[in-house]
């Protein structure tokens, strides 16, 4: 060690030396750390959001298929799906279900990970979109009796309602495991992302409208609708601090 | 007779596995005053330093299902200490300020015993680095962290991390002459 690396770790080690804490402040933030931590009965929040990461990602992907399907068992599924439909939505679906989880992945990443990079931003807003665009792709949705009877008289109609319910629904589970180590801003539109794509692709699998209006406003636009009512939360939130 | 300090890694195993709060106040006792120290660096109060301990402490505990067996404690506690300052950053709408920037600040109060004219001189040049030079820097001088877990930490590589403290200490070399020059 040459002489000026020795002077630059001594006068690194002695920066601060007369701020450093003492034993009561010591004390006294352990306190502070250990009625947040060791020494608080945990609750159901702190229970979910303390099971690892790869378990909360799980059970956030988990929490959404639940919730599709039971929304599936009350408003039903269509009929028309059969041959070559079928494996043409599996495949949608199942493109759909890896976003629904990359999108869960981003907003759960613990503290202890590398923070997110800018690709992961552009993913959530993304998944926020995707479902407006896929509304647009007619041929992808239609069943294999051609485009079904448009059921839904309404632009927004009960799909739009069940899209919602279903997309807060799951926004709210993945919500529920989240660490609070990120920006609640892009958790909470992560978390509304995953939910809206699960509305749309709930609505996909229950009404076999082909009209373009009802798939843009009733089955897709769940998530942007959650997320512009989310961050105008946090932007109230924020300025009443 | 003195007895052996368990390790970090042991003193996690049985906080982690057995919930073991004596195990979590030895883990907290060792790092909290260096943690406090590295966050004075940064935030320049006192009271914000302690916070972002806290913070630091609090997200320790919630992710601990996620410390798997065989990696070290340390650059682990320090990647959530630097994810809660660079946290603690963007809320403030801010980069990070130099607590104890001489040139801004005025020179800490140390004795004579912990501060000769040099070390303060070693001070007022490391604040000129740029951030990235000096968190290296720091991270590798003061924390005693290695290359790789700087890398793994900061999310950068390894050859990233060592020319940026070569260039800083370089930077240091040159300051450091032209003052005693």
């Amino acid at each position: 060690m040459d002489e000026t690396e020795a002077r630059l770790k001594r006068a690194i080690a002695s920066e601060g030396a007369d701020e450093a804490l003492d034993s009561s402040e010591l004390a006294s933030l352990f306190s502070r750390v250990a009625a947040e931590t060791v020494d608080r009965p945990p609750r159901l929040r702190d229970r979910l959001r303390e099971l690892s990461t790869p378990v909360r990602i799980a059970m956030a992907v988990a929490g959404a298929l639940v919730m599709a399907t039971v929304a599936l068992g009350i408003t039903g599924m269509r009929a028309d799906l059969t041959g070559q439909a079928i494996v043409r939505y599996a495949v949608a679906m199942t493109a759909i279900a890896g976003l629904v989880g990359a999108v869960f992945a981003a907003s759960l990443r613990g503290p202890h990970q590398k923070p997110l990079r800018w690709w992961a931003w552009a993913m959530i807003v993304a998944a926020l979109l995707i479902p407006l665009a896929l509304a647009v792709l007619p041929w992808l949705w239609d069943g294999s009796r051609g485009p079904g009877p448009a059921h839904a008289h309404h632009a927004f109609g009960l799909c739009g309602v069940m899209g919602l319910v279903t997309g807060a629904l799951t926004a709210a589970v993945a919500w529920a495991f989240q660490r609070e180590t990120w920006s609640v801003t892009w958790r909470v539109l992560a978390a509304v992302a995953g939910g809206g794509l699960t509305a749309f692709a709930m609505n996909q699998l229950h009404c076999p409208s082909g009209d373009a209006t009802h798939l843009l406003l009733g089955h897709a636009s769940a998530g942007l609708m959650l997320a512009l009512v989310a961050v105008a939360g946090v932007l109230l939130r924020r300025r009443r601090r | 007779m003195s007895e052996e300090q368990p390790s970090d890694e042991t003193l996690m195993e049985r906080y982690v596995a057995h919930g073991d709060r004596a195990a979590f106040e030895a883990i907290f006792q060792r790092y909290a005053k260096r943690l406090h120290g590295l966050f004075m660096r940064q935030v320049g109060s006192r009271e914000a330093a302690g916070d972002l301990v806290q913070q630091t402490f609090l997200h320790f505990h919630r992710a601990r299902a996620d410390f798997k067996g065989g990696r070290k404690v340390r650059p682990w506690l320090y990647t959530i200490a630097l994810n809660v300052r660079r946290e603690h950053h963007r809320k403030k709408g801010r980069k990070p300020e130099v607590a104890h920037d001489p040139v801004v600040h005025g020179e800490p109060t140390v004795g004579p015993s912990t501060s000769t004219r040099t070390d303060r001189l070693v001070r007022r040049a490391l604040a000129e680095l740029s951030e990235q030079q000096r968190e290296v820097i720091v991270l590798h001088y003061y924390e005693d962290l290695s290359f790789p877990e700087i890398a793994d930490l900061l999310g950068a590589s390894v050859s990233a991390v060592k020319v940026r403290a070569h260039r800083g200490y370089e930077r240091l070399r040159e300051m450091l002459g032209d003052e005693r020059g």
